[in-house]
């Protein structure tokens, strides 16, 4: 079935990814303020009318905080698209924008489609009628442009994949349908254990696409790696050991690094922008101290952070001040526990303290290289869990096609859910019907007329 | 010739409805149809309804149409199809007496008020200003009227087909209606042609009926029209038989003398009703085919061969039917044959069939690429409803998606590029879940009682069942049962009993247990006689709440889209960012909204927000700009 554009409140990113260190978030329609208050700790009302408030944004009502931000709210009429419009500035970090655009869906917004907001303002007349050529040219070329990316390598494969999988979904919605308009054809009917088991297959092989997500976004945009940890247990030696070069000076004198330093790994072939930091810890030093500050910034746009202990000694006062942040972060960013120095001696207790975080814990030396494998191991599964990088790996770059997937996956095991409970054929049908819907946002639509020319051209139908 | 309101040319079961209807609603008509004696004959299959087909009736039936009394009085084998499966997909069907029903058909049009019939043959229409003045006969008649119905089924240069033998006729032993086509076709129609086809009928005392599987009809059978009492007509069984590889031998064997395979037919054929020799090239691999011996009266010998259509030569009919054992001395009283016919593709025809390029001319049935008795006769009886109302300055009667299959049907007729006969099928109603057999007359009555069609007595009593289900769900909202009155029906079924008391409606949602056995535990309903269909719809409503509400959900959704009407004067041609293709499908058909727009295929989604951004540009330029007013 085709959408049209309807007066449901929209959300998407208005900035482009990766163009700077602000992202905006544009959240357009009647119920804009009802649906983003509620994450908010600061409500937006009467008072900040057009005024950028700061606060904080969370998951869901009461839920986890998921960044600072500044939010602006600009009542309708006087709007670009002439509706609320609530603007959110967050930081430019993927994990971030995901977070925020899945909480204000999961409050009721709707992803806009492309040029949906040009259309919202034209319809509400803030643009010129003269503009109304203009105006249509920009929905076709977004959605030319839309296609023009779907025939990329990566998404082409992906779209050849999702067809497959359509085509074995019309199979089965097929027989479906078989069993209720030919019924009397005498046609072999599929036993309801072989539906149930091809169902969950293909929900199976959907979620296999939609967790390489991840994947396929870190291929797009790169990792933001952070090496975190109090000064001189080796944040720098162990840049400098997983670059196989001398990029960041070592020494023994605690505070060596002040600013951050930037270096371009390939670890296992994903391509990571490291970042080694200035230690964290309480200081007086006025420099060391913005050292510090812009550390924690850094931690706030990166994808994995190391933290990186001595586990030749026990933890002291820094060492819990960095698992505070570890924790404080964790939802956000994923880590990976280090601990250097095993060259000299290994700590039980430490390890014992650090064991029972859940996260990831690699023992090594950054001066001899001994465990590097190890880390290297870590940090690529840690992103991107078992996959394989082989450059023919369909994965799923586009938050658009990741909820279509997702809706798809729900629809099916909707579906084997109402079959486990009895429930027959005609309603088993409306939910794989909203799967192959759902699939249809990225393989193109499936009509009824679809399902009966496959009828026809596999069974003798007819008496 | 005297006036009349409306000619309806054709006899048909498209014609029978037409005219029925406009002499109903009080207007002057006259039914023109080459032969009195075969008004409401069937042609092909001696049966009405079946699956999706059955929904038809039942809703021709609520909107006061005349096919399901018909066959409530005729038929011989009532039967509720997919039994097995929910109530949403149930489907009536019953084999007719085929005499009978073309003998009760007939009555009912010779003692209609407002109503003749005149033998003829219409070959052209009249039009003046671009509108119906008269109707031209073959003989040189003209009728003057107001509204022409044309449902002339296959006569359009019909030319039916036996092996390489073929002739002009519009059914076996009928002329061809010729001139009609072509008077069309000048008037500014588009035309094409499509193919259908029928089995040999035999002798029923050739049959060996030890040899074949009895089909039982349903006891008591339950009849279509919502007026109808209880059918007292005797009934009679059905029965199936196979083919086997001697019988695909056999028709192989003749395949060079195939009208189809020898590339003299040209018209499309249904794929969903093959013949037999298509199905033997086009399945090698299946072994037998399934026949039905469907008996066509207890008076009449005929015996119709459901699932063997063909258009062999004769010998080779002759000679497979005759390899099926249970057939083996068959007897063919008449031949299988293809039949020919020109239709008009129906983009041509608007929402209340009217067609777009001469008003107050109508098309309903096979004329429109469709197939089957229900089909012409649901398109029959909606074109004479829309061509009363008009004249009598009412307005026309559009069923939208979301209430019945006939809106569906003609929906799907003036949105879809129609490529072989249309027949219609539950999949192709989105909202199946909505549009039960049962519940026709609670969706569509008010409709057909305000027409003009639907009797006060029938109306009040589908009024006094509407009240009924509605108290009926009220009172089981309220109804808590406990464990003790539960939990002994649950071990009786095998499923899980409760620990504390549980609202009713919820213990109505597991499937193995119906809402007549859980009223039967609560001590406010135990004894009470609660009519069956009434125990039936909120059985339904109440088992079927999640998925119901989603799918109203989408129809609110859909009729959401319908509210955009676009403006008649809208040029496509001149929206540059629109893609060609959607430029060419809107401009050729014309839709009335938004929502029609994005049905119609080849319209792309993106070309359809296009469209909306052209008809707010239209509104503003006749409004004045409104940007500059709201600032
Ligand atoms: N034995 C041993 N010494 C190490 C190891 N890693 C680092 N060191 C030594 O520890 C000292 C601090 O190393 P850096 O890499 O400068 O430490 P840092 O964490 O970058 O320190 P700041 O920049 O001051 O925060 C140096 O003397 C290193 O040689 C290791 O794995 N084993
Ligand atoms: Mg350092």
């Amino acid at each position: 079935m085709k959408h049209l554009p309807d007066s449901h409140t929209i959300v998407a990113l208005s900035t482009p990814l990766g163009s700077g260190a602000i992202a905006i978030i544009r959240l357009s329609g009647p119920d804009a303020l009802d649906l983003i208050n509620p994450l908010l700790s600061k409500s937006l009302g009467e008072d900040n009318i057009r005024l950028a408030t700061f606060a904080e944004i969370c998951e869901g009502p009461g839920g986890k905080t998921i960044d600072q931000v500044v939010v602006t709210w600009f009542q309708g009429p006087r709007s670009y698209t002439g509706e609320d419009i609530v603007e959110i500035s967050c930081h430019c970090n993927t994990l971030i924008i995901d977070a925020i655009i899945s909480a204000l869906v999961r409050q009721g917004a709707r992803i806009a489609e492309p040029g949906e907001f040009t259309l919202r303002a034209f319809l509400k007349g803030k643009i010129d009628l003269s503009q109304a050529e203009a105006v249509a040219d920009i929905i076709n070329a977004r959605t030319r442009q839309s296609l023009h990316q779907s025939m990329r390598h990566l998404e082409g494969r992906l779209s050849e994949r999702l067809k497959e999988i359509s085509g074995e979904v019309l199979n089965y919605l097929s027989l479906l349908e078989i069993n209720l308009d030919f019924s009397e054809e005498g046609i072999e009917v599929m036993p309801m254990a072989e539906l149930s088991r091809r169902i969950t297959r293909t929900a199976g092989q959907l979620q296999e696409l939609l967790n390489t997500y991840d994947y396929g976004r870190y291929l797009q945009e790169g990792i933001q790696m952070t090496i975190l940890g109090k000064p001189n247990v080796g944040k720098s030696s162990l840049l400098n050991q997983l670059l196989q070069k001398e990029r960041a000076i070592v020494s023994e004198i605690p505070g060596t690094t002040r600013d951050y330093i930037e270096a371009n790994l390939d670890i296992e072939g994903l391509a990571v922008k490291a970042v080694d930091t200035a230690g964290i810890r309480k200081t007086e030093d006025r420099i060391e101290a913005i050292g510090v500050e812009r550390t924690l910034q850094q931690l706030d746009s990166a994808d994995i952070a190391l933290a990186v202990f001595e586990g030749n000694r026990e933890l002291d006062g820094d060492d819990r001040a960095l698992l505070q942040i570890i924790r404080d972060h964790r939802e956000l960013c994923q880590f990976v526990v280090v601990l250097n120095k095993t060259d000299i001696a290994r700590n039980v207790e430490t390890e014992k303290t650090l064991q029972p975080l859940g996260i990831p814990l690699v023992a090594l030396s950054a001066k001899s290289g001994e465990g590097i494998g190890a880390l290297k191991k870590c940090i690529k599964e840690s992103l991107i869990g078992e996959q394989s990088l082989e450059s023919e790996e369909i994965v799923v770059t586009s938050a658009r096609h990741k909820k279509a997937l997702a809706q798809t996956i729900e629809a099916l095991l909707h579906a084997d859910q109402s079959l486990h409970e009895g429930a027959s054929d005609e309603i088993l049908a409306v939910d794989i019907r909203l799967a192959m819907d759902h699939l249809g946002e990225i393989t193109g639509e499936t009509t009824s007329e679809d399902v009966l020319n496959h009828i026809f051209g596999n069974f003798c139908i007819g008496k | 010739m005297n006036y009349y309101d409306v000619v309806v040319a054709g006899g048909g079961h498209a014609g029978i409805e037409a005219a029925l209807a406009t002499s109903r609603m009080g207007l002057k008509t006259a039914m023109v149809t080459l032969k009195k004696e075969t008004i409401g004959k069937m042609s092909c299959n001696p049966a009405i309804g079946g699956l999706a087909k059955g929904h038809l009736v039942r809703e021709i039936d609520a909107l006061g149409g005349e096919m399901g009394k018909i066959i409530d009085a005729t038929g011989i084998h009532f039967k509720i199809l997919n039994q097995s499966k929910g109530p949403a997909v149930w489907s009536p069907r019953a084999q007719a007496d085929r005499l009978a029903y073309m003998h009760d058909a007939q009555h009912r049009i010779f003692t209609q008020e407002n109503l003749d019939v005149i033998a003829g043959s219409v070959t052209g229409v009249e039009s003046e200003n671009g509108a119906v003045k008269a109707a031209q006969l073959s003989d040189g008649r003209i009728i003057p009227c107001r509204s022409i119905i044309l449902t002339c089924g296959t006569f359009l240069n019909g030319c039916i087909h036996v092996g390489l033998n073929n002739m002009a006729s519009g059914r076996a032993g009928e002329e061809a209606a010729k001139g009609l086509t072509e008077n069309l076709i000048d008037l500014g129609f588009k035309t094409g042609r499509l193919k259908t086809g029928t089995p040999p009928r035999i002798h029923i005392d050739s049959i060996d009926f030890d040899l074949v599987e009895a089909q039982l009809p349903d006891d008591p059978p339950v009849p279509f029209s919502f007026q109808s009492g209880p059918i007292e007509r005797r009934q009679m069984n059905c029965y199936i038989t196979y083919t086997n590889q001697k019988t695909h031998e056999a028709l192989l064997s003749g395949i060079d003398r195939s009208p189809m395979y020898s590339g003299i037919i040209t018209g499309v054929g249904p794929r969903y009703c093959p013949s037999i020799e298509d199905k033997v090239v086009r399945f090698a691999d299946k072994d037998r085919h399934q026949i039905f011996l469907e008996p066509e009266g207890f008076d009449n010998p005929e015996v119709y061969v459901n699932g063997f259509s063909t258009s062999l030569p004769a010998d080779i009919q002759e000679k497979a039917i005759r390899t099926v054992d249970a057939l083996r001395n068959a007897e063919i009283l008449r031949l299988g044959y293809a039949v020919e016919y020109d239709f008009f593709p129906s983009y041509q025809i608007n929402a209340t069939l009217e067609t777009k390029l001469v008003e107050n001319l109508y098309f309903a049935g096979q004329i429109c690429g469709t197939s089957g008795y229900e089909e012409a006769a649901a398109q029959g009886l909606m074109a004479g409803i829309n061509a009363g109302l008009k004249q009598q300055g009412r307005a026309p009667l559009i069923l939208d998606r979301s209430e019945a299959y006939i809106g569906v049907l003609i929906d799907d007729l003036i949105n879809k590029t129609i490529l072989e006969p249309y027949r219609m099928f539950t999949s192709r109603a989105e909202f199946r879940l909505l549009l039960r057999h049962d519940n026709a007359d609670l969706r569509l009555m008010k409709k057909g009682f305000a027409v003009g069609l639907i009797p006060e007595v029938a109306y009040q009593s589908m009024l006094a069942r509407k009240a009924e289900t509605e108290t009926l769900n009220k009172r089981i909202a309220k109804t808590v049962i406990t464990p003790a009155q539960f939990n002994p029906l649950a071990e009786e079924k095998e499923t899980s009993g409760i620990s504390q008391n549980t609202p009713l409606t919820k213990l109505v949602k597991r499937p193995e247990i119906t809402l007549r056995e859980l009223l039967n535990c609560a001590p406010d309903f135990q004894d009470e006689h609660v009519d069956p269909n009434t125990v039936a719809e909120v059985e339904f409503t109440n088992k079927y709440a999640g998925f119901l509400d989603r799918q109203q959900a989408l129809v609110d959704k859909f009729k959401e889209m319908e509210k955009t009407v676009i403006p008649d004067n809208l040029d496509y041609q001149n929206i540059a960012s629109m893609s060609a293709e959607s430029r060419e499908k809107l401009t050729q058909i014309r839709p009335r909204n938004l929502g029609q727009a994005a049905r119609i295929s080849g319209v792309r989604q993106s070309d359809v927000t296009i469209l909306m951004v052209y008809i707010e540009k239209g509104r503003r330029s006749g409004k004045g700009d409104v940007s500059r007013e709201t600032g």
